[in-house]
């Protein structure tokens, strides 16, 4: 599209390279808006077809499905794209005729090159659009529908050739349950035992626990409510909101925190009301952030849209322009790096948020300005403005449309009770208008899962009972006996062989619990069909890998809402923000040991921290291409980890 | 042994690029009916022409090129799809499931972890026995191990070395006049000889009085040697009895002119195995069926692939590298890889020794105190309610160590020394086990777990008795000897034959009937559930079988599930 100077000299040849020019946009913008329903389509395509190999009665509801969206998608878009064609159709005739009349005057030969690279701007956003590259902008986490590894609808995991070692791993457990609760009667003269770590759980402050978790959860409704206000323009979350919101939530968690101090509860209780605090926190944090970003992006666009209507009472100013130096600069800069894609490019889009057009300095501000000063304008002025600005607010409504299949869930309509209540129970933690959903609930599903659930937890009360409370309640006696601090570090050792494989044990089984029941069920119910809440992380090489891979929830919130924000926000560099999200992670972690165990020594603070230099050095060239080896650290990390660190805050 | 399911190697997919494990098995045999048909669509025609009319009409000399060329085409198609006379096993290049070049890495994190977890645990145990005794380990069993070694190792060799008698006796039978051949005197010679070496080997232990150890290694490895031994002399006498028809063969006039005996598939049902040795030959003993048999029988001396025939690979070089394969059945050629890796023979070896000391040390860690504890509680127990309890109390805690020692066992056996084995002799085939932990039943496992075995069987057993008896036959022969063979490696520990091995395979039939109704089939699931259930009880049977014997004479052993799995 570059054209070369001689074809500015000639008219009939720009009139055509300007035809072309209108043309071209006009494909791209088609090839914009197809290839993105296409492209969405083709991924919930795939995992059809990924799922097609399924048992014939699993897939039956959720093939229907998935076809059932695209189809909704296609539609649409052809439906957007016939409105778009007839629009631009019309437009593009009158501008051909438009400059076959001014053709003639050279003096023009500046503002057509002007008004050439004002819509070259245009054009490279929806090239960009197309390549891809806006698609990866920050807050964009796809969705897609998914099972979960360890599930048995899941055809590469049912099918798998290891699929009997699973098997005899449950078959183990339920040997080894027999077995303690064998040991239990001869022991205790009951199959229970005494079950202390039972009575822990349920004795005490049960109903208060369950109370504060229903006000918890009541409570997160806040933003609901800010968001609410800021939508009917009470507040603005740039100005104030965000500020508002970032107050709540660290009084909200620091409420919890005293609270469960403050009642002197157990660490059972504890832990479930500190976990569940966390969520909900993040939770939240997703919900006002995003909708706190669109509410700007629906300002911005309610004021170009303002200014259109402006511009379009406008009357074109006849005769000679007085060249307005707003449009000259806006020329200069675009002279000046011609060739230079990207950055002229980068310069002339502009924030998306933004209001106010006087501190922006970008092409649509200026625009924005000129329109505000009324300062006289030609017609191909005006024409140009119009375009420009049609197209950034066109950006802008598909910005704030997000995902959505629909435009009936765009930022505004999206902030509902119903859908608040529902953000809350999906089992996960970016909050997004629309996700992938499934067509019904399967009952027996839910049933079975949740059966699942009930039963490891209760295995793992079992072992906790019968292998790790012993062990505490010694080092515990032996604190309480007075034993100096240098007899307790020669028990440390024993401690933590006693430990090492109960614990292993427990954390394997509340991964599992968590991530493969829980959530199943929680998604099961909520129609909600992207389960992908974790990866092969056992096959991790590297500590990265297994912080990206166990807990992909949380790892995407991390991801999207401090990684990148940190990044845009406080303008770190990629290493100082990667620093900042485990950083924040670990103090999360310490947090969460401080409330267990009643004080602060920062052990998994600094276990965590060195996880940093341990991926660098599992990414250096000694380590490169041994993957066993990797695995092997890794593993070995992930089963002394625990018992050392549990040891040490119960010793020291 | 019916329908394997278990290996479905094809020649024709070709050389050199490795398969990798199937994925799973399929589970119902409905699947596999397709096939089968198939494959007796294919040959039924084929073999019932083959006998009466040579397969095809003689194409008269002066016949147009194009009918010509038309039959040429046809033969050249019934030559890609020929079968050999011998039952064959096919062998093809493969990776064994815990390869790391297998397809299958999705779990291959627990399978490190298994590792970790054992080493950890044997880590931890070390450092109690340093603070309670200031050794890192007391290997109780140490002189057991050390006892007669060298003796051992001699009497290993020579063993061996004898086997290659057979060598001599082919060369004889291959050459021999008048009786000495293979189809008169020659098989009752190797017989006489196969069944006088298998009862010296097999007593010389007991008259010596060996440690268990010992013995039940050297009766392993003679069982080996033994199948070995067989599958060579009897392979290379039946090709030496082709030889011979191919020869005479050069004059048609005198020369015995049936066709070619096919031993069935072990694939192939009853209904389809040709009825040729009750057909007489062909009266008009034509050109064409000449030739076709020339074909086949020439087809029967080449090896698989091509590049040996049959008098050559009498030698004792290729003696010696069948020894070292890590196979029983004696082909003429093996696909092998293209070099050494000298470093994974080096990892191998590091793993089979690694894993024996894992062995000792969870037999000495968590197996032999619970015996000694229980064997002074039995001492005292009153009344047969109090000598159960503690028998079942000390089952429940050896089920752990005991499922260690067997996956240990498993891996050393055919993960680590077979693997070492195939990459010392270039071995290309490892499959020397399938996915036997997703197994439903125990036909099944007993296909699975132990391919080399499971092949012999298939090859020399069953096709071999089949032959002459029904099939239900067949396959009652080929679990006697199997049982038999399993009873006395239980000898070997136990020191007396009781048939307890052959009792616990009877055991099994109650739960195969019950995997057989019409609830628990096809539920894969549940039937590996049961499966694994009854792998459990089988072990606990070994307690139960061996633990009064551990008492009596005060002996410390487990090893008796290389049998009764």
């Amino acid at each position: 599209m570059m054209t070369t100077n001689d074809t500015e000299r000639r008219p009939s040849v720009m009139a055509h390279a300007l035809d072309g020019l209108l043309n071209t946009p006009r494909t791209e913008r088609e090839g914009s808006w197809t290839p993105e329903g296409s492209s969405d389509m083709s991924d919930v395509d795939g995992a059809t077809q990924l799922r097609a190999t399924t048992k014939a009665d699993a897939t039956e509801n959720r093939s229907g499905n998935t076809t059932a969206i695209p189809s909704d998608g296609s539609e649409d878009g052809a439906f957007d794209d016939k409105r778009d064609d007839n629009r631009y159709k019309k437009k593009r005739k009158s501008i051909q005729v438009l400059i076959d009349d001014s053709g003639k005057k050279t003096q023009h030969s500046l503002t057509a090159e002007d008004f050439r690279e004002i819509m070259r701007s245009g054009m490279q956003k929806e090239v960009e659009k197309l390549s891809g590259k806006s698609k990866a902008r920050i807050r964009d986490l796809v969705f897609t529908r998914q099972f979960t590894t360890f599930d048995r609808q899941n055809p590469s995991a049912s099918q798998s050739p290891f699929h009997g070692f699973f098997t005899l791993f449950w078959i183990a457990m339920a040997l080894l349950l027999t077995r303690i609760a064998a040991w239990n009667y001869k022991e205790q003269g009951s199959v229970f035992g005494n079950a202390e770590i039972l009575h822990l759980m349920v004795d005490r402050d049960l109903f208060v626990l369950l109370a504060t978790d229903a006000a918890m959860c009541a409570a997160t409704s806040f933003g609901f409510f800010l968001h609410k206000a800021i939508a009917a323009g009470y507040l603005s979350w740039g100005g104030s909101g965000w500020i508002i919101q970032s107050v709540w939530q660290l009084f909200f968690t620091g409420f919890v925190i005293f609270w469960t101090f403050w009642r002197e509860w157990p660490w059972t209780h504890t832990v479930f009301v500190v976990l569940h605090v966390f969520v909900l926190l993040m939770k939240q944090h997703a919900y006002s952030f995003y909708n706190g970003y669109l509410s700007r992006v629906y300002r911005r666009r309610n004021l170009l849209e303002q200014k259109l209507r402006q511009l379009d009472d406008l009357n074109a100013h006849q005769g000679p322009s007085p060249t307005l130096p707003s449009v000259e600069t806006l020329a200069a800069t675009g002279i000046e790096r011609p060739n230079d894609n990207t950055l002229s490019h980068r310069k002339s889009r502009g924030p998306k948020y933004s209001t106010d057009f006087t501190t922006e300095g970008s092409q649509i501000a200026s625009i924005g300005q000129a329109i505000e000063t009324s300062e006289p304008l030609d017609a191909e002025q005006i024409q140009a403005f119009h375009r420009v600005l049609t197209t950034e607010v066109t950006i802008l409504d598909e910005e704030l449309r997000g995902k959505c299949t629909t435009t009936d869930n765009m930022y505004p309509n999206n902030l509902t009770m119903n859908n608040f209540v529902e953000w809350t129970c999906l089992p996960t933690l970016v909050y997004d208008l629309e996700y992938p959903r499934q067509e019904r609930i399967n009952w027996w599903y839910v049933a079975e899962k949740a059966a699942a659930t009930l039963g490891v937890i209760w295995i793992m009360i079992v072992i906790s009972q019968a292998y790790i409370y012993p062990v505490v309640i010694e080092t515990t006696r032996q604190k309480e006996a007075g034993m100096s601090l240098d007899e307790r570090w020669k028990e440390f050792p024993w401690v933590v062989s006693d430990m090492l494989f109960p614990m292993l044990l427990e954390q394997l089984l509340s991964w599992y619990v968590i991530w493969e029941c829980l959530l199943n069920v929680l998604a099961e119910t909520t129609r909600f069909a992207d389960r992908g809440f974790y990866g092969d992380w056992w096959n991790s090489v590297s500590f990265d890998q297994y912080a990206r891979d166990w807990n992909r929830p949380v790892h995407n919130f991390l991801l999207r809402h401090v990684y990148h924000s940190s990044i845009s926000f406080f303008h770190l560099s990629k290493m100082q923000a990667t620093f900042f999200t485990f950083l924040l992670s670990a103090i999360v972690h310490e947090v969460l040991m401080f409330c267990i165990f009643h004080k602060v020594r920062g052990y998994l603070f600094t276990f965590q921290l060195t996880q940093l230099p341990l991926a660098a050095f599992m990414k250096s060239r000694w380590m490169k291409g041994r993957h066993t080896l990797g695995n092997v650290i890794f593993w070995f990390g992930l089963f002394i980890g625990p018992s050392v660190i549990t040891s040490l805050y119960l010793i020291v | 042994m019916a329908e394997s399911t278990s290996v479905d190697a094809h020649t024709h997919t070709g050389r050199g690029d490795h398969h990798s494990p199937r994925p799973r098995k399929p589970t119902r045999i409905d699947f596999l009916k397709p096939h089968l048909n198939d494959e007796s669509v294919k040959q039924h025609p084929e073999a019932a022409s083959g006998v009466s009319s040579g397969r095809t009409t003689p194409i008269p000399a002066d016949a147009p090129p194009s009918v010509q060329a038309a039959s040429s085409a046809r033969r050249q198609i019934r030559a890609q799809q020929k079968r050999r006379m011998f039952p064959t096993i096919d062998y093809v290049n493969r990776v064994s499931h815990f390869d790391p070049a297998s397809d299958y890495h999705d779990f291959r994190g627990f399978f490190v972890l298994f590792w970790i977890g054992l080493a950890i645990m044997v880590i931890t145990s070390m450092l109690r026995t340093v603070k309670e005794t200031g050794y890192p380990f007391q290997i109780r069993q140490w002189n057991l191990f050390k006892e007669k070694i060298w003796e051992l190792g001699l009497v290993d060799g020579a063993m061996v070395g004898s086997t290659a008698l057979a060598l001599p006796l082919q060369k004889l039978f291959l050459n021999g006049k008048g009786p000495l051949r293979w189809s008169q005197l020659g098989m009752a010679i190797q017989s006489i000889y196969q069944a006088v070496w298998l009862s010296f080997w097999c007593t010389y232990p007991f008259i010596r009085d060996w440690s268990w150890t010992a013995q039940v290694f050297f009766t392993l490895h003679l069982l080996a040697i033994f199948m070995k031994m067989h599958s060579y002399a009897f392979y290379n006498g039946h090709l030496s009895e082709a030889l011979r028809r191919l020869n005479d063969l050069d004059n048609p006039e005198k020369a015995n002119k049936a066709p070619a005996v096919r031993y069935p598939k072990p694939r192939t049902h009853l209904h389809e195995i040709p009825q040729s040795p009750s057909q007489s030959e062909p009266d008009a003993a034509n050109q064409e069926s000449l030739r076709q048999l020339r074909e086949d029988l020439a087809f029967e001396l080449s090896s698989p692939l091509g590049r040996v025939s049959y008098p050559e690979n009498l030698n004792l070089h290729n003696w010696v590298d069948f020894i070292f394969c890590p196979t029983l059945c004696y082909e003429l050629e093996y696909p092998r890889v293209a070099y050494i890796r000298p470093l994974e023979v080096f990892y191998k070896a590091l793993a089979v020794f690694g894993c024996i000391f894992l062995m000792v040390i969870t037999t000495e860690e968590f197996i032999l105190p619970v015996l000694d504890e229980s064997a002074v509680a039995l001492h005292h127990s009153k009344g047969a309610l109090d000598f159960s309890l503690i028998l079942a109390e000390t089952i429940g805690r050896l089920l752990f160590p005991f499922m260690i020692t067997f996956l240990l066992t498993f891996l050393v056996i055919f993960e680590y020394i077979l693997g070492a084995f195939a990459e010392i002799t270039r071995f290309a085939d490892r499959q020397f086990y399938a996915d036997w932990w997703n197994s439903c039943d125990w036909l099944e496992f007993s296909r699975e777990w132990n391919i080399p075995v499971h092949h012999f069987f298939r090859r020399h057993v069953y096709s071999a008795s089949k032959n002459h008896l029904s099939r239900p036959l067949a396959t009652l022969i080929t679990f006697l000897i199997s049982a038999l063979a399993h009873e006395l490696v239980m000898g070997c520990i136990t020191r007396k034959f009781r048939g307890y091995g052959f009792f616990a395979m009877m055991l099994q039939m109650p739960i195969v009937m019950v995997q057989r109704s019409k609830w628990v089939r096809g539920r894969t699931l549940l039937n590996n559930v049961l499966f694994w259930c009854s792998m459990v009880l089988g072990l606990s049977m070994v307690c139960w079988t061996i633990l009064p014997f551990m008492m009596v004479a005060n002996q410390q052993q487990m090893c008796a599930l290389y049998v009764l799995v």
